[in-house]
């Protein structure tokens, strides 16, 4: 028993030497080892690269809608009624339940109607759900007076905004005739490098005698709310009887209006985006088992030329499973330290490694080890007679 | 003796050809899949197209702002120290700046539609009627008139006013477009001409009517004007109360209803407040050295084509009184700009003198009418109408890259003209081609109290001199929605009538097109994907900020997919590469400790060091050829089977590329099996021995 400790407790240290004695030998091993980890964290840091850079995509894209006739005409000519802003705000639920929750499916409706006015003379209302509705308000500064913003616009409240420059209190009294209208807005802000004579008010501002007439606008924009569920967001809103898929084909009814998806360029880009994220997981298991390979043949032909001195072992009275350890020992020291040195070149790279990288790594020492383990067997399982004789 | 080893021990040497193979193969996948990210990039990139169009080109110059010097190049700057840049400044500077791929200079021209009709701007719709859009070739007319009043203008500036007024009475339309044939007309027109036509050669005033005659006309009919409003609709059944955009057209009862009074009666006294109907016979000039001297909206020079222009002779000082320099006459070889007849039109176009009106003027004038426009391009995606989403593809398909290379005769039309036609995806568009001639014209649109002012660029008549005498087939491929008014303040709109083909299609017309600078729809400039930044920096530190505006369909959005793709690329290569590196390391080395003690033995029986090279390398040479190829062809079989299964064809693998990836290997490797080969048989014999 003694002697067995002994010749145990000096294993390590003879794996030691071993490797020492064959620098070259050993290194490559560890490389290789190095290499596959390596590889592995790296395909695996791709994947997850990939895919956070495609999920970054989908939330930076901003999908744009247009409203046009059923024949996907006349986008800047529409004679479209305010009910169908409301309808796209998700207010109109109660005219039909397909209209709930649209609100989810659309954002940034924009939408305006200019009315000139009759006083203050030369200027003109117009009714804005948001500020990037006008053009004319590009590189405008509004500034808001406390307690109000620009989400008063898209409510009915009787406020107004005016050019830096116009002379008015607190109030402004507007009037036109057509359609009549008197109403005194109380104003809630100032425009600055907008148009001097616009003075704009929320889109759903009733008329002067208090109630909310509709009226058409010439052309509506808006925006898919979530672009990662566009499909979803489409199907919602063309499952409503009052926005279809415009055709050049179709027949007006009068009731349905068209909404074009400018969504060609990003589907198509995607797509590419995609099948790349889906080769990249692909080429995974394919260069595992490469490198797999590669990790079992070089273990084994590196240890094929040790076959005199795995004799030598037996010879000396060690038994095999004591030179199949010793073996193993040797190439698991190899892969670990090789695998270490790979995790750690993954990591001074700025790779990313999570738990589907290690088991890639862990597959590819494995592989390593299984490489050195058959040759060992082979060596110690054979006659060292025969082993002998054949090296000299 | 080498082979002999490998013969007699066949395991090791398969699988030290199959380690390479392995390892080739691996390398091999890393490079192609390099080699299909770098075309599914080039295939993203492709995706989009990153335009800049010039704007802001007229100079700030203002009553209160002036400039105080002014350059060679026409730049200015003014007491601020602001230096506001002239074009031909940003067009030197966009030769340099960074970013820029190319100018797609596209070339507008127009063509006969044998079977189609015309779509003028009020075709579908009356009241999208611009006159503006109609410039040129549709609103060609011939008509019947009889001049009742000759009017001289008492506020006459040479610059900007006529000297005299023509009231013509309507008698007929000889030849117009259907789409003006509404019930709503004057009887009563005013017909402006080009006013060098009203002085005779010692510069004195003369008419060129007569009060109480009639003529055959030729010119532009110019509709009313209509302004956009609100009408009140009653409720019905289905839709509440509301109020309704309207586009008013400016009928004398429209505005009989509006001022109370009957511009019939009085003919002059709403002139300036509502355009009435005109007949336009306005022609440029050419001058004495047959260049043309009158410029359009844009100050370019109208071009002149035979029987569309007057010539002019120059004025002495002595009989400039009137300012006007020259004085202008309907050329000996054209057609007539107008005829004097009497009694019934109809008999005066069989008579001789009526002969150039039937068999000429008129057939011209019907061809003008069944024309379109035709924009020649190398990229519709790349057009600003479609940049800005104002104009999208509603069906079929955009033209593609091949289609443009190749030239095919594809072209997409919009939904409208289609429509107007009954034209679908798939049918034959004949397209009689002319060579390219247009000018830049000025229009606004009234929105309630707001004035919209913006450029429009339009086709010249088509003329017999003109025609290039090639007919081609276009097969519609897709059909675009366009703006009813395209009001791009700078230039870059086209109506729907616009036929938009490949430049290639039909180099004819673009070998016939001058090189134009100036016409903005005309001209794109595309930049590198992502280059925005870099290029509107360069602009700013050169003085001209702001003076560009850019589309990118949203490249920016996908900047980072893009770039990690390009990482993974370059990763992917660099795996493949050491994997072959540490493969071919262990391959050699597990070769020649093989060969090792031989090729001392054979050295020891007196072989020579360069003899056992030799055999060492012819021994390992099969071997890494048999490894190298396997490895490219199970890599290559591997990548395109799995490509080929789950992904695309556009990624199958790049055989030539492998080839080549495999003889480079076989190449490296050869040279350092070479030289290890070398180093090995050199070895001193008695090493071991020391040992």
């Amino acid at each position: 028993m003694g002697e067995k400790k002994g010749v145990l407790g000096y294993l390590p240290l003879l794996s030691l030497r071993v490797l020492l004695r064959r620098p070259g030998a050993s290194l490559l091993l560890a490389a290789v080892a190095a290499l596959g980890v390596y590889a592995g964290c790296g395909l695996h840091s791709l994947v997850i690269q990939q895919q956070r850079a495609i999920e970054e995509t989908i939330q930076n894209t901003v999908i744009h809608c247009t409203v046009t006739d059923v024949r996907g005409m006349n986008a800047d000519n529409l004679n479209l009624l305010s009910p169908y802003v409301e309808m796209l705000l998700g207010r109109k639920a109660d005219r039909d339940p397909s209209l709930a929750d649209m609100d989810q499916a659309v954002a940034n409706v924009k939408a305006k109607a200019d009315w000139e006015l009759a006083r203050p003379f030369g200027f003109t209302l117009c009714r804005l759900l948001t500020l990037a509705s006008d053009d004319r308000l590009d590189g405008a500064q509004v500034t808001f007076e406390p307690g109000w913003s620009e989400e008063n616009l898209l409510w009915d409240e009787m406020v107004c905004l005016v050019p830096e420059g116009m002379d008015a209190g607190e109030y402004v009294e507007v009037m036109m005739t057509q359609p009549e209208m008197h109403a005194s807005l109380r104003v809630v802000g100032r425009i600055s490098g907008g148009p001097e004579d616009v003075i704009y008010c929320p889109f759903f501002m009733p008329n002067g005698d208090g109630m909310s007439h509709a009226f058409t606008i010439r052309s509506c924009t808006f925006d898919i709310r979530d672009t990662a569920r566009l499909e979803e967001c489409k199907e919602k809103l063309f499952s409503t009887p009052f926005f279809a898929v415009p055709s050049v084909n179709a027949t007006p009814d009068g009731f349905a209006v068209g909404v074009l998806v400018h969504d060609e360029v990003y589907l198509n880009s995607l797509e590419e985006l995609r099948s790349n994220l889906d080769m990249l997981g692909l080429l995974q298991p394919l260069l595992l088992i490469l490198m797999g390979g590669i990790s079992f043949f070089a273990g084994y032909l590196v240890n094929r030329r040790r076959k005199r001195e795995f004799a030598v072992m037996r010879c000396l009275g060690m038994r095999r499973r004591a030179i199949f350890g010793q073996v193993l020992g040797e190439q698991l020291a190899l892969g670990l330290a090789g695998g270490a040195l790979g995790l750690c070149a993954a990591l001074v790279t700025g790779m990313e490694i999570r738990s589907g990288g290690l088991a890639f790594s862990g597959a590819v020492v494995g592989m390593f080890l299984l490489g050195a383990a058959v040759c060992a067997a082979i060596a110690a399982s054979g006659s060292v007679m025969k082993l002998m004789k054949t090296e000299e | 003796m080498f082979h002999k080893q490998n013969a007699r021990q066949p395991l090791a040497a398969a699988l030290l050809a199959l380690l390479l193979a392995l390892t080739s193969a691996f390398s091999c996948i890393g490079l192609s899949g390099w080699a299909s990210f770098r075309r599914q990039l080039a295939a993203l990139d492709a995706q989009y197209t990153t335009v800049a169009y010039s704007m802001n080109n007229r100079s700030p110059i203002a009553y209160n702002y002036m400039p105080v010097e002014e350059y060679e190049d026409g730049s200015q700057l003014f007491l601020d120290g602001v230096i506001w840049a002239s074009p031909e400044r940003v067009e030197r500077l966009v030769k340099n700046a960074p970013g820029v791929l190319r100018r797609d200079a596209n070339v507008l021209t127009a063509a006969h539609t044998p079977n189609q009709k015309g779509m003028s701007s009020g075709a579908a719709d009356p009241l999208t009627y611009a006159a503006v859009y109609d410039e040129g070739r549709y609103a060609q007319t011939v008509a019947a008139m009889r001049c009742l009043e000759v009017v001289e203008n008492p506020n006459f500036n040479w610059a900007w006013q006529e000297y005299y007024f023509f009231w013509f009475e309507w008698i007929d339309p000889v030849c117009r477009i259907d789409a003006y044939d509404l019930p709503e007309h004057s009887t009563i027109f005013m017909v402006k001409c080009n006013q060098r036509m009203c002085v005779d050669e010692e510069g004195n005033p003369r008419p060129p009517f007569e009060e109480g005659k009639t003529y055959l006309m030729r010119g532009n009919f110019v509709d009313f004007d209509s302004e956009y409003w609100m009408r009140r609709v009653e409720a019905t059944e289905d839709e509440p109360e509301h109020m309704e955009n309207y586009w008013y057209r400016h009928t004398q009862d429209y505005v009989a209803s509006l001022t109370g009074m009957d511009p019939n009666q009085d003919p002059a006294s709403h002139r300036n407040d509502f355009p009435w109907q005109e007949f336009d016979m306005f022609l440029p000039l050419r001058g004495e050295d047959g260049a043309s001297l009158s410029q359009d909206s844009i100050s370019h020079p109208y071009p002149l084509t035979a029987n569309f222009y007057l010539d002019a002779t120059e004025l002495s000082e002595e009989n400039n009184s009137l300012g006007l320099t020259w004085a202008a006459s309907v050329p000996e070889d054209s057609w007539p700009l107008f005829t004097e007849y009497e009694g019934d039109w109809r008999d005066f176009l069989d008579t001789e003198e009526g002969r150039v009106w039937r068999d000429e003027i008129i057939p011209n004038c019907e061809l003008n009418h069944n024309s379109v426009p035709v924009l020649f391009t190398d990229n519709v995606q790349s057009l600003s109408q479609f940049c800005q989403e104002e104009s999208a593809l509603l069906e079929g398909r955009f033209i593609t890259q091949e289609e443009y290379d190749r030239g095919d005769a594809v072209c997409m039309v919009s939904a409208d003209y289609a429509l107007y036609n009954g034209l679908q995806v798939g049918d034959t568009l004949t397209l009689e081609l002319y060579k390219p001639a247009y000018a830049t014209s000025s229009g606004y649109f009234q929105m309630m109290a707001t004035y919209t002012y913006f450029y429009y660029t339009y086709c010249m008549p088509l003329a017999e001199s003109n025609r290039l005498n090639i007919t081609k087939d276009y097969t519609i491929v897709g059909l675009y929605t366009a703006p009813v008014r395209p009001m791009d303040p700078d230039g870059h709109g086209f109506r729907g009538d616009t036929v938009l083909a490949p430049k290639a299609s039909a180099p004819e017309v673009v070998n016939a097109a001058e090189e134009d600078n100036v016409t903005p729809l005309l001209n794109t400039l595309v930049l590198k994907n992502g280059s925005i930044e870099e290029f509107e920096t360069y602009m700013a530190e050169n003085g001209a900020a702001n003076r560009f505006r850019y589309y990118d369909y949203g490249y920016s959005e996908m900047k980072e997919s893009v770039e990690a793709m390009e990482d993974s690329a370059l990763r992917l290569a660099l795996l493949g590469g050491a994997a072959f590196l540490i493969g071919a390391a262990v391959f050699l080395l597990a070769s020649f400790a093989r060969m090792s003690p031989s090729a001392r033995g054979l050295r020891l029986l007196g072989a020579s060091p360069r003899k056992v090279t030799g055999e060492m390398l012819s021994a390992l040479l099969p071997l890494m050829a048999a490894g190298v190829l396997a490895g490219g062809i199970l890599g290559g079989l591997l990548y395109g089977k799995v490509c080929e299964a789950v992904l695309s064809q556009t990624l199958a693998p790049d055989w030539p590329g492998l080839a080549v990836c495999a003889a480079l290997q076989l190449a490296a490797l050869g040279a350092v099996a070479a030289v290890w080969a070398a180093l090995t048989a050199r070895r001193g014999l008695m090493r071991r021995k020391q040992e």
